[in-house]
């Protein structure tokens, strides 16, 4: 039997990986398959977990935390209106840069977007409580089971499964012919345009879609925790994950599973254990120093990531067969 | 619209109307008025900086004209954005060919030919089987590839051929949409020789059939094979119209020829 303390840093760890998994995904829609680089994209995080602290913290106490409204909505209606959320705040995003804006110019607004919506919940204090955040946010189902050990697990099962239905959806939508809508726009709006797809069409979409899976994400981070504040949503977060999928391979979920489990999860992880050096916090900083260094060796080294995208093989006999082919020369 | 307007509208699939488009102080169209005859091979002809791919861009909407106006038919298309007027049945090729490097040249060809409703989320989500209806035309591309000598390389990305198969890529695609007018910049450069008299075969089978092409053309033996009238453009402006020999004859395009 593992001890208790081992299944709860397993579960937990397990969880932490869903639910990036969960953003990443979202977050190779946009940026992997339809190439936005959207340096905003903590903001749909940032919402969905605001969200359903609001909608499960129930009305102002006015003690030792204040914010806006709250309700006590149950499960999953706190986690539907989260992703709600954060596809319409994506949305709005992508109103500002889609179709206007070639991608550089896209990727400088959502950054500008990111660091001033994170300024502003932190010196705004009646909405979600400033930079302290929101603490005691109700966990999901937690009555239904006694133990916490058993909520874990619990935890893990449905974080498991949502991380699975975005994969789902994910998968489905970048191999369908409006994936490949969505890479054409990636590789050259200019000649999608005059192919005849709609390109602000097709990248709004994919914002409200990442969006959405973004607003999940911060919900079950932040009912997981049990708390949400500015620091759950900084920039740096942005930069992790796409750290991670650059280095797994982005526009390929495979290759992003694989880089979210080595960097935001196994990285960070892998330096808890390193003795102490130096003083206090030292070896947390050299982290971000580590993770930029790894981001550019791999732009460097492998631009396509440790599973690069493939490409969809058709055979001339009989009717065409579908199937994941050889990578082409590249 | 006046009889006379309709009348012209019915003979000539595409006109322009005294367009204007300036970059900075640069004038680079010149009030130019043309009108594009039903099932026809048009060349633009003319030297560097003459204007003419600033033309071909504002009638596919990639670029704004500052002034004047675009006809396909009776529909004013000059503020349309450029997908709304390739959906109108006008399709252009780039000149650097216009491919999508990391999908394969399959996967290039297919964006041409999947409808718009099949490139929704719900298709997405139905699986592999919609998806597979609504790449009914995949036999017809490979048709097409193995006509333009591409059929090797359709599994490979397109980014990975040379500059030729690009542009036999980009026209492959443009073909199988069976447009109404087909924008062609440049579109025999870097093709191998052995290639060209077929293309142009294909061009004119295709324009006899009721597809209308406008092609700007460096070659002019190629313009002259295969084009039935001819635009000299120089200066932002058109010089001359007619037959490539009536053309190459004009005074005003001897005056440009030698400098003056």
């Amino acid at each position: 039997m593992i001890p208790e303390a081992w299944q709860f840093y397993i579960a937990t760890l397990i969880v932490l990986y869903a639910v990036t998994l969960i953003a990443a995904f979202g977050l190779n829609l946009q940026y992997g398959v339809t190439g936005i680089l959207n340096f905003g994209y903590a903001v749909p995080i940032g919402v969905g977990g605001y969200t359903a602290a609001l909608l499960t913290l129930g009305p102002p106490q006015g003690r030792f935390q204040t914010y806006w409204f709250g309700l006590e909505l149950p499960f999953p209606l706190p986690w539907l209106a989260a992703a709600a959320m954060g596809a319409l705040v994506s949305l709005a995003l992508g109103f500002i840069v889609a179709g206007r804006l070639r991608g550089d110019y896209q990727a400088i607004v959502l950054l500008a977007v990111s660091v001033i919506a994170t300024r502003l919940v932190q010196v705004q204090k009646e909405i979600v409580n400033g930079g302290a955040g929101l603490a005691n946010v109700p966990q999901p189902l937690r009555d239904f089971v006694d133990s916490s050990i058993a909520y874990q697990w619990l935890y893990v099962g449905l974080a498991v499964a949502v991380a699975g239905g975005t994969w789902f959806v994910v998968h489905r939508i970048s191999r369908a012919p409006l994936g490949r809508a969505l890479r054409a726009v990636r590789d050259s709006p200019e000649v999608a345009a005059a192919l005849g797809k709609d390109v602000a069409r097709l990248q709004l979409l994919v914002m409200a879609i990442g969006g959405a899976a973004g607003g999940l994400s911060g919900a079950m981070t932040a009912q997981y925790l049990t708390g949400w504040n500015p620091e759950s949503w900084l920039l740096l977060v942005t930069f992790t994950y796409f750290t991670g999928i650059i280095l797994g391979g982005a526009g390929n979920a495979l290759g992003v599973a694989v880089g979210i489990a080595l960097i935001p999860i196994g990285f960070r992880e892998a330096t808890r254990f390193l003795p102490a050096i130096g003083y206090p916090g030292l070896i947390e900083a050299l982290q971000w120093v580590v993770i930029g260094l790894l981001a550019l060796l791999v732009l460097w080294l492998r631009p396509a990531g440790i599973v690069p995208e493939r490409v969809v093989a058709y055979e001339p006999t009989g009717r065409a067969r579908w199937h994941i082919g050889r990578r082409g020369r590249s | 619209m006046t009889a006379a307007a309709q009348l012209a509208a019915a003979d000539f699939v595409l006109r322009t109307e005294d367009v204007h488009r300036s970059f900075g102080g640069l004038a680079a169209v010149k009030g130019v008025s043309l009108a594009i005859k039903r099932s026809s091979v048009t060349g633009i002809i003319g030297p560097n900086g003459a204007g003419k791919t600033t033309l071909l861009n504002i009638i596919a909407g990639a670029d704004r004209a500052d002034a004047g106006h675009v006809y396909l038919e009776e529909l004013e298309i000059t503020p349309l954005p450029p997908h709304r007027i390739a959906r109108l049945g006008v399709i252009r090729t780039f000149q650097r060919a216009g491919v999508f490097p990391t999908l394969s040249t399959m996967e290039n060809v297919l964006l041409g030919v999947v409808e718009r409703r099949d490139e929704t989320v719900t298709v997405a989500l139905q699986g592999p089987r919609a998806w597979r209806r609504a790449e009914s035309g995949v036999m017809r591309a490979w048709e097409l590839l193995e006509q333009f000598g591409l059929a090797s390389l359709a599994n490979d990305r397109a980014g990975t051929l040379s500059g030729g198969q690009k542009r036999l890529l980009e026209l492959a695609r443009a073909v199988l949409m069976e447009p109404k007018v087909m924008l062609l910049d440049e579109p025999m450069a870097g093709v191998s020789p052995s290639l060209v008299p077929a293309l142009l075969e294909y061009l004119r089978t295709m324009s006899a059939g009721g597809m209308t092409v406008v092609m700007i053309e460096h070659d002019l033996a190629v313009v002259e094979d295969v084009c039935d009238s001819v635009v000299f453009m120089a200066r932002g402006e058109v010089m001359a119209t007619g037959t490539v020999s009536e053309v190459l004859r004009s005074p005003s395009v001897q005056a440009v020829a030698h400098g003056f």
